[in-house]
């Protein structure tokens, strides 16, 4: 038998209870509706998300965009063409308090101002982060002036993004990176090999927190730990980003399990 | 008169087989593997296999109560969909509520209620909520426990499956009767 042939009753309707009433509530998205476009390529931003916003009424809904696997410049850049289509695809018709775009070096690459422009015209005036904004606001909320950058990259990358930090005012006096352009491989790099390296470059008497960029490495789960261990505060990509849609939401939930971060609140 | 049976030679047993059996190249496989094994005496025939998992089947759940949040035409094409497929649906019930964005925020609280009512007819064995809006994971066990029937949804269903699809089989009972158990057959 086809599952799509065959939709013939064949007993009889006994009950047939129509307009059964219902009450309508604030929905699962009672205090915050976050919106968050996920590169196709991404394994790690939905779990560490969804790991953070375990709170009541806060709702996480996601779209995804099509990228290339291998990221380049030039494949970060060609991401923009789809922007606009994944903002579209989350909720039409219910208000959003924040779309967030879950690409580092992508958000770097297009424009933090571009990417808005783009989703704006799917979601005209919503508020809208990305991973270099929301640790931008994460650095300025703890303090944070001299940074360790640690990230998956290609050396090319890594320095435009350092310039990109330098030139907000946080200077990144130490670097470090796996060189691993593969985003399949990226997502797969162990949590042990993450906090060897974030420890390492941490523990630099030059820097005053530790930022590990890219969505696809697993940091959330370890980032306190990080933190206990070195003494300096550690985010990463999802860390901040997450951190700054509860608050741009007006999430104010102290997360002390999360890491100093998620017990601030925005700075100014 | 128990105990008297008709003598069943090699050809008579052939010809049952040849003209009864419907079982899988897999289930055939691990039959004649094991017919090899030293026990195999022990093995019942595969034409009484069969007849054991119709019998199996007829103790499941066959009569569902549906609840729906979609239109009348819908409503019914799903049950008849249902009914084709061999389980019947002698009790329907509608929040008939055509816009998604509305269903999502159907309160817990009126699911539980409607799924309460239609879940207690004798009718039914069973209920199910129809439609992935509907928030229902978080209170089937508790509908579950007062309606004393089995409880499942679009999404309840399908997460279930997706797990033992995947090979998942851990149990979490927390979730309802359906999360303890693997797949039939």
């Amino acid at each position: 038998m086809a599952d799509t042939a065959g939709t013939e009753a064949q007993s009889e309707l006994a009950v047939n209870r129509m307009g059964m009433t219902f009450e309508m509530d604030q929905g699962v998205y009672a205090r915050a509706a976050i919106g968050l476009i996920v590169l196709a390529s991404d394994q790690t931003i939905e779990y560490e998300f969804r790991r953070i916003f375990d709170l009541p009424g806060v709702a996480l809904f996601e779209s995804r965009i099509y990228n290339d696997t291998t990221i380049t410049p030039e494949t970060l850049k060609a991401m923009a063409a789809g922007m606009t289509e994944a903002a579209h695809l989350i909720l039409p018709g219910i208000p959003l308090d924040v779309v967030a775009y879950g690409c580092t070096s992508g958000a770097m690459t297009i424009g933090d101002d571009k990417v808005a422009e783009l989703i704006h015209q799917a979601r005209p005036g919503v508020t809208c982060t990305s991973p270099m904004k929301a640790t931008m606001a994460a650095f300025e909320a703890l303090g944070a002036r001299r940074i360790a950058l640690l990230t998956p990259y290609l050396d090319e990358i890594n320095h435009t993004m350092r310039g990109f930090i330098e030139a907000r005012g946080i200077s990144v006096p130490v670097m470090g990176s796996f060189n691993e352009p593969n985003d399949n491989k990226v997502g797969r790099i162990s949590p042990e090999s993450i906090r060897a390296a974030a420890l390492e470059l941490g523990r630099s008497d030059l820097v005053d927190a530790v930022f590990v960029a890219c969505t696809a490495l697993r940091v959330v789960e370890i980032a306190a730990e990080i933190e206990a261990e070195l003494g300096k505060p550690v985010t990463s990509s999802n860390h901040a980003m997450a951190w700054h849609c509860l608050r741009l939401a007006g999430i104010d939930d102290p997360q002390p399990h999360l890491g100093r971060l998620f017990t601030l609140k925005l700075a100014g | 008169m128990a105990g008297r049976r008709t003598e069943v030679d090699d050809r008579l047993h052939d010809y049952i087989l040849a003209n009864s059996l419907r079982e899988s190249e897999v289930l055939r496989r691990l039959r004649e593997e094991t017919a090899s094994l030293p026990h195999a005496g022990m093995q019942i025939g595969p034409e009484r296999g069969q007849f054991m998992a119709l019998l199996v089947e007829l103790m499941g759940a066959r009569r569902i109560a549906l609840l729906t949040p979609y239109l009348d035409e819908i409503n019914h094409t799903m049950r008849g969909f249902s009914e084709a497929r061999g389980v019947s649906v002698p009790v329907m019930g509608s929040f008939n509520e055509p816009n998604d964005n509305k269903v999502g925020r159907i309160s817990p609280e009126s699911i539980r209620a409607a799924a309460l009512e239609l879940g207690h007819s004798d009718l039914v064995d069973a209920v199910f909520v129809a439609c992935t809006a509907l928030r229902m994971v978080e209170i089937a066990a508790e509908i579950e426990a007062e309606v004393g029937k089995p409880v499942t949804s679009s999404n309840h269903a399908m997460a279930w499956h997706c797990l033992r699809l995947a090979g998942i089989e851990d149990t979490q009972p927390h979730l309802g009767r359906l999360f303890t158990l693997k797949l039939a057959g």
